[in-house]
């Protein structure tokens, strides 16, 4: 049973970690499918991750609408089957601020990287 | 296994019998479930499935309004900082500033506070014309509620001046500042809610005109 409180559920680890990074997450993905629906986007990640993070659907929805409100994604609706989708795609200033989260990203694993690790690191 | 459009059509009862009116946001919800029973749920019937995620959509419409509704508010702040950092966008901070020094140089103080008050009242006219105008249809979705919030804070400026009227009186610097940024305020106000507007007629257009 998923719980909807919390933001990312996974088999192993602490979903505390993943908190910060679900808004990059989608980001990323946004920027390499060039549009998502939601559910899609659970199923990716799911996919990626080997079945080890699962995003809740009710941590995604209100991350989505929050970019969205924030200008990083734009929507179109589209008829699939018998019913109407909302795909979410980049912006310009989301494609502008997923580099910049990505790198964000990025620095903060090699930081955690050498405290925890200092003998080995990400080039 | 794909679902007929009597199920769909039983989802959507569903999500109206817990409160979901609006259709922006049953749209998104009716996919999501009928997509998540067609792949994965372990459920036979529709019903049984859809009695598991009354949380959820109780818990999706709620956090879609605060989101929204936060959301616009910060960008109209970001908007009126943006008219005195980006000088790009000064042409509006100096237009203002122009025009009030404009009316004191040339206007009596007479027509002070009719001129004060007009250019406050407009904005408001013309953001409740932008809401009402258009085809009812708006009405059922729930971004266009944003357009009537937006211009909450902007109005403030009006509503103050019942407070503010003895200081103003006596000293006309700190009444022409206060009128400069309530126009500044108003202004951003209006180019946010007819971005919405534009926003809200391009991305649901496909919902209007069916």
């Amino acid at each position: 049973m998923v719980n909807e409180n919390s933001i990312v559920q996974e088999k192993m680890g602490n979903s505390k970690l993943y908190k910060g990074s679900l808004n990059t997450i989608i980001l990323k993905l946004l920027d390499e499918e060039g549009k998502m629906y939601g559910y899609e986007i659970t199923q990716k990640v799911k996919e990626l991750s080997k079945g080890e993070l699962n995003i809740t659907e009710g941590a995604l929805y209100p991350a989505l609408h929050k970019l969205e409100a924030e200008g990083l994604l734009d929507v179109e609706v589209a008829r699939v089957d018998n019913r109407l989708r909302k795909y979410y795609k980049l912006t310009e200033k989301g494609e502008k601020e997923t580099v910049s989260r990505l790198a964000e990203l990025e620095d903060f694993i090699r930081s955690m990287q050498q405290l925890v690790n200092p003998k080995w690191s990400i080039q | 296994m794909k679902l007929t459009k009597d199920q769909i059509e039983e989802i959507d009862k569903y999500l109206q019998y817990l409160g979901v009116k609006f259709i922006d946001v049953r749209i998104e919800l009716i996919d999501h479930l009928a997509t998540e029973f067609e792949n994965e749920s372990e459920y036979v019937l529709i019903g049984d499935f859809l009695r598991t995620k009354g949380n959820f959509v109780k818990k999706f419409q709620r956090e879609w309004d605060k989101t929204r509704h936060w959301s616009h508010q910060n960008a109209l702040i970001r908007r009126i900082l943006r008219y005195f950092y980006e000088p790009k966008q000064w042409f509006i901070p100096v237009c203002v500033g122009l025009l009030i020094w404009l009316h004191f140089k040339i206007f009596p103080d007479l027509y002070i506070e009719i001129s004060f008050f007009a250019t406050l009242i407009i904005p408001q006219c013309l953001h409740f014309y932008i809401y009402y105008k258009p085809e009812g249809i708006h009405k059922k979705i729930l971004s266009t509620k944003y357009i009537l919030s937006i211009m909450a804070l902007p109005s403030i400026f009006m509503y103050l001046m019942g407070i503010m009227a003895p200081i103003l009186k006596e000293n006309p610097e700190i009444f022409y500042i206060y009128w400069f940024f309530a126009l500044v305020f108003n202004i951003a106000g209006l180019q946010e809610v007819v971005a919405l507007k534009r926003k809200i007629v391009r991305t649901y257009s496909k919902l209007i005109s069916n």
